[in-house]
């Protein structure tokens, strides 16, 4: 293949084994993510998309979840397995939600991303250390990093963590950084701020990214491709500019509409009805349920990707994308 | 808007040691406790000097005065030797406090070890081994392996206490594991784990600090118990032997004069009561000090 993944699943699912039965989370699913490339993964909560990420990271407490696989590579090596690990641990590296969880409150954070560095940098002398700090630190343009570096995560106020979190993301040299709603525990004014920064980040250092994020402005602003997921399955993938201009997957069509406008026409629509039991998973597509262009097949055949241009770079699941908005 | 670090330089460290104090001091009721605590250290470490009667430790028998009410000179009375009450239980606390940290010096660590290792392999073979493991100890209730243990090995105090020990640690095992176990699933955990750092790191920086606060408080709080459970070793005959002094046998030979002479072991069932309320208090207040923690 010519062209580079930095990572690519092939089949993915995950189950979790829960008492009252087994969860069939993620039934399958394929997801690749070029070299250099900004990837956004939008869906509602409970969709599977941190099971997804949980999964790459291999991260999940196994059990009660049981992941399974074609493959799962970074930068075309399989992941899993002593070597696989060490790859996995070296190449990608993740940006939570929650700053505040994300550090250790007991350490300094100094203590804390020496821990990464040595990890990733064996062998080096502790000066060599601290300044790959601060320099990292001066990267996501943090005043004072020396102080910084001294202080515990409770002297910083939520911004300047989520700006030590990406600075820790960073300093490990990773192709790929996942970034799981990196914005969604700051206000708005900082949301821009580290979002800026992220976007300048990635573009500078021509790392891969991976958003999740149910800010789709943000998602539209900083990603190149757009995966939408449904109940654990991604019901259509194409180029950010043609999903958010003309969706196709009825899904697709509620949650952008779900948005609310600058332009202030009111509350935004939302989509009826709730997500469906993992438990007992009907057959046919997952969403029909909520699906405002249902038909009968929808009820008995599970819809699949087909191609909406030439070169499979847009797809989409469902029966009935073809039908006209007219039509309903 | 760094302004909150910007203003001065303070050391984190002190400043959070300095906001716990704060936040333990505003409790009259842990204060209460360490109080208490600090008298019987005081007693522990000086009991000699303090005591009126220091030589009543021992073998010595004054049979003029046996059997005396509390008085000025004997404020707790004495005993079917004529040897102060009051100047036995205080020395004798020493022996208690001394099990206690014994026994919790042995047990502590141990115990902690393994509850870490537990919930951080949790839901492998590792974690069931150590968890079974465990409650084997923890389904014989403790007085009895530590008679048990003591009868064969042939008394003595330091028997009695390690006799202790041998099934204290469980409890701590037990707490340090449930702790880990939520721990093991925080963010900063993953994150380190996704880095590469040493799972023996992970575990004693990561982990560890992040669950101290129970285990500290359970700590003072155990004090206490073992003081008792120690008592009721003493009270049949096992742990320290006679002519020294101990609580729980001080009680027992003391039940035998109830209740013309009451004092004989009211003083020292008063001390056990005592300082168990203490560690108790001061437990609760480190606890809730300790939790304080940073969010």
């Amino acid at each position: 293949m010519a062209e580079k993944f930095a990572l690519q699943i092939t089949n993915l699912s995950v189950k979790y084994k829960v008492y009252e039965g087994t969860l069939q989370v993620i039934p399958g699913l394929d997801l690749f993510v070029r070299e250099g490339e900004r990837v956004g993964l939008i869906g509602e909560t409970g969709c599977g998309k941190s099971s997804i990420l949980k999964a790459v990271a291999s991260v999940l407490p196994v059990p009660p979840a049981i992941v399974s696989s074609d493959a799962i590579e970074v930068f075309g090596n399989p992941i899993g397995g002593r070597v696989g690990l060490s790859i996995l641990r070296k190449n990608v590296s993740m940006v939570f939600q929650d700053p505040s969880t994300s550090l250790n409150p007991t350490l300094k954070i100094s203590t804390q991303m020496m821990d990464v560095l040595k990890a990733r940098f064996p062998g080096k002398r502790k000066s060599e250390y601290r300044k790959m700090m601060r320099d990292g630190l001066e990267a996501v343009s943090m005043p004072a990093p020396e102080r910084v570096l001294g202080s515990y995560p409770i002297q910083l106020s939520g911004g300047m963590r989520q700006r030590v979190c990406i600075a820790m993301a960073l300093i490990k040299d990773p192709v790929l950084i996942i970034a799981d709603e990196p914005t969604t525990a700051l206000d708005v004014t900082i949301e821009e701020q580290i979002l800026d920064l992220l976007d300048y980040l990635v573009r500078e250092k021509n790392k891969s990214l991976i958003l999740v994020s149910h800010a789709l402005g943000a998602v539209r602003k900083l990603t190149d491709r757009v995966y939408v997921m449904y109940a654990g399955n991604i019901v259509e993938f194409g180029n950010t500019a043609d999903i958010f201009s003309n969706p196709k997957h009825p899904y697709t069509i509620g949650l952008i509409a779900a948005s609310p406008k600058l332009t202030g026409e009111g509350l935004a629509d939302g989509i009826a009805g709730d997500i469906i039991s993992y438990i007992n998973v009907p057959d046919g597509c997952r969403f029909a349920n909520r699906c405002p262009r249902v038909s009968e097949k929808c009820q008995t055949s599970t819809p699949v990707l087909e191609n909406l241009s030439p070169d499979g770079s847009w797809q989409v699941s469902c029966h009935n994308h073809n039908i006209e908005e007219a039509a309903l | 808007m760094n302004h909150e670090i910007a203003s001065k330089k303070i050391n984190a460290r002190s400043e959070l040691f300095r906001r716990r104090c704060y936040k333990f001091s505003r409790n009259p009721l842990s204060m209460f406790g360490l109080v208490i605590v600090a008298v019987c250290m005081l007693f522990v470490l000086f009991a000699q000097y303090l005591v009126p009667f220091p030589d009543d430790a021992q073998l010595t028998t004054h049979m003029t005065k046996t059997f005396q009410a509390p008085s000025l000179e004997h404020i707790a009375g004495t005993d079917e030797f004529g040897r102060d009450v009051f100047s036995r239980a205080m020395i004798g606390l020493r022996y208690s406090l001394l099990t206690s940290i014994i026994v919790l010096g042995l047990s502590v660590p141990f115990g902690v070890f393994l509850g870490l290792i537990a919930g951080y392999y949790r839901n492998t073979w590792i974690d069931s081994v150590i968890t079974r493991f465990t409650e084997m100890f923890m389904a014989i209730p403790t007085l009895v392996t530590a008679m048990v243990i003591s009868a064969l090995a042939g008394g003595g105090w330091f028997v009695g206490a390690v006799a202790i020990a041998v099934s204290w640690w469980a409890w701590f095992c037990r707490l340090t594991y449930t702790s880990a176990i939520s721990v093991s699933n925080e963010l900063f955990v993953v994150y380190a784990e996704l880095s590469g750092v040493k799972v023996i790191r992970v575990i004693l920086q990561d982990i560890l600090p992040n669950i101290s606060a129970p285990i500290i408080t359970k700590i003072s709080l155990d004090m206490g118990s073992v003081i008792i459970i120690a008592a009721s070793l003493n009270f049949i005959g096992l742990g320290v032997q006679p002519p020294t002094p101990s609580l729980g046998a001080m009680v027992a030979t003391g039940i035998s004069y109830l209740p013309q002479q009451w004092w004989m072991c009211t003083f020292p069932a008063i001390i056990i009561m005592l300082v168990v309320l203490g560690f108790n208090l001061l437990g609760d207040g480190l606890g809730d000090a300790l939790t304080l923690e940073v969010k």
